[in-house]
């Protein structure tokens, strides 16, 4: 998984509370064979009319936000059910961070091990942001600091759980985790081959 | 103080490689049986982190001979043939399912259809989507908190046990979301009088509505895997019956919920 240390971008504003996951990725979504390309359904419901064609009042489709590096949203972000296939289409479309006065539970337990970065942030801040965005103020994310700082010359801290932090900077998923114990489970191996010899021959 | 384990957790222990602060164990796996709808993914994001599997041997993908019944599935398929290829796994004959692929006390983790019915073997089946596919692919085992079990102690006289009965019985009490929540482990004398095909269809069944289903491992079950192909021979059978032995529940093993059913009454309800 690419590391995150700072991302320097322009931020889309969607200032919606409840962003459901259903809205985020329809359906289809989830059938797809692979990984990449899953950023052509993100928002696809309200991104694409019914003809596929985009549908130019909708903020990821002008010209300034097409390229956005952040997503500002509002209340409770990301509720419904959760499928990898979010992070995937969020990355793939090119967005690592998303900021939010909160975010449903589920989302923002599994965002850090797909890269993306959940940043929770009082209203009134939020609402100084989504001005920036409006803006297309450039903003920069550093994680080490926990900073977000504008080209104005303002600057918002966040603060990341310990844990996410150190796997997005280390660019660390579940894997990485596990392997981190890979002594233990070459000893487990072996000695589960001793054990029940006929599971291995 | 020592308490008295079930089965499901003497199988959870003996697969336990490690336990993390937050609840969750690393857990070894020691047979994947792959799915074409969520290896596909899983297989990308090994490519892409430049990772490889680390038991070939232990991850198994059906030969692709079966007739497909549209191009999608078809594709898919393929896809996992392919991947199959390009990474070495072990390959099997989906027709082999009940003839010895699951072996008493062993974790095997796959598509739901696929290991249903890994429970009447004293196996444990565990369901992968495509990012636990690639985390078992990758690591040969699986994060999992240890599931709470529902014992459900069989009683009376079973020659008249209809799977689907017993079923019906079992549901009444508990919730299907408690049922889900749980994994089912079968304990109890009227054991003894059901049979290895009586116990594949309740399993398969009942998988549909529980986290798991397990029979602890019996002199039903080592009679019928004799007879297998697959099943481990010469002094490896004397070997793993032994070890199979240590799996049966402890006397006196409760799970977190617990239930009696009457035979009898179940298969009334059929």
């Amino acid at each position: 998984m690419e590391k995150f240390t700072t991302l320097k971008g322009i931020a889309a504003q969607i200032p919606d509370d409840n962003i459901s996951t259903d809205r985020l990725l329809p359906a289809e979504a989830l059938q797809t064979l692979r990984r990449a390309g899953l950023g052509k359904f993100l928002f696809a419901g309200e991104r694409l009319g019914p003809d596929s064609r985009e549908d130019p009042s909708f903020i990821l489709n002008q010209a300034a936000w097409r390229k956005a590096a952040m997503l500002i949203a509002g209340e409770n972000f990301g509720t419904g059910d959760v499928q990898d296939h979010l992070y995937w289409a969020l990355v793939d479309f090119g967005i690592r961070v998303v900021i939010a006065p909160s975010f449903a539970p589920a989302f923002d337990a599994g965002s850090h091990k797909h890269g993306v970065l959940t940043i929770t942030l009082p209203a009134e801040q939020i609402t100084l942001l989504q001005q920036a965005a409006v803006d297309k103020v450039l903003l920069t994310v550093d994680l080490d600091r926990q900073t977000i700082s504008t080209e104005n010359r303002q600057q918002f801290n966040f603060k990341v759980d310990d844990f996410k932090r150190y796997c997005l900077l280390g660019g660390l998923d579940d894997i990485d985790l596990t392997l981190e114990h890979e002594d233990a489970i070459a000893h487990f191996e072996k000695q589960h081959r001793q054990d029940y010899p006929w599971l291995h021959s | 103080m020592t308490t008295a384990q079930t089965c499901y957790a003497k199988i959870y222990q003996a697969h336990l490689v490690h336990s993390q602060e937050d609840g969750q164990g690393i857990t070894y796996i020691d047979r994947h049986i792959l799915h074409p709808t969520t290896s596909a993914q899983a297989f990308d994001g090994l490519r892409a982190a430049h990772r490889d599997i680390r038991r070939p041997e232990a991850s198994f993908a059906p030969h692709a001979d079966i007739q497909a019944p549209n191009p999608i599935i078809a594709k898919l398929q393929d896809t996992l043939d392919a991947n199959a290829h390009d990474f070495h796994t072990a390959r099997f004959d989906p027709a082999d399912f009940t003839q010895g692929f699951f072996h008493p006390s062993m974790t095997i983790a796959g598509y739901a259809d696929d290991i249903a019915t890994a429970g009447a073997f004293g196996a444990l089946g565990l369901c992968t989507t495509a990012a636990t596919a690639e985390h078992i692919l990758a690591t040969q085992t699986i994060l999992m908190e240890p599931a709470p079990v529902l014992c459900v102690t069989l009683e009376g006289r079973t020659e008249h046990i209809t799977p689907a009965g017993l079923l019906a019985q079992l549901s009444a009490p508990h919730s299907p979301a408690t049922l889900a929540a749980h994994i089912i482990e079968f304990h109890g004398p009227a054991l003894a009088g059901i049979d290895m095909p009586t116990r594949i269809d309740i399993a398969k069944r009942t998988a549909v509505y529980s986290a798991g289903v397990l029979f602890p491992p019996d002199d039903i079950l080592f009679d019928y895997m004799r007879a297998l192909d697959f099943a481990p021979t010469g002094s490896d059978w004397a070997i793993a019956v032994e070890q199979w032995e240590t799996f049966k529940p402890d006397a006196g093993a409760t799970g977190d919920i617990n239930t009696t059913l009457d035979i009898q009454t179940a298969t009334q309800v059929a």
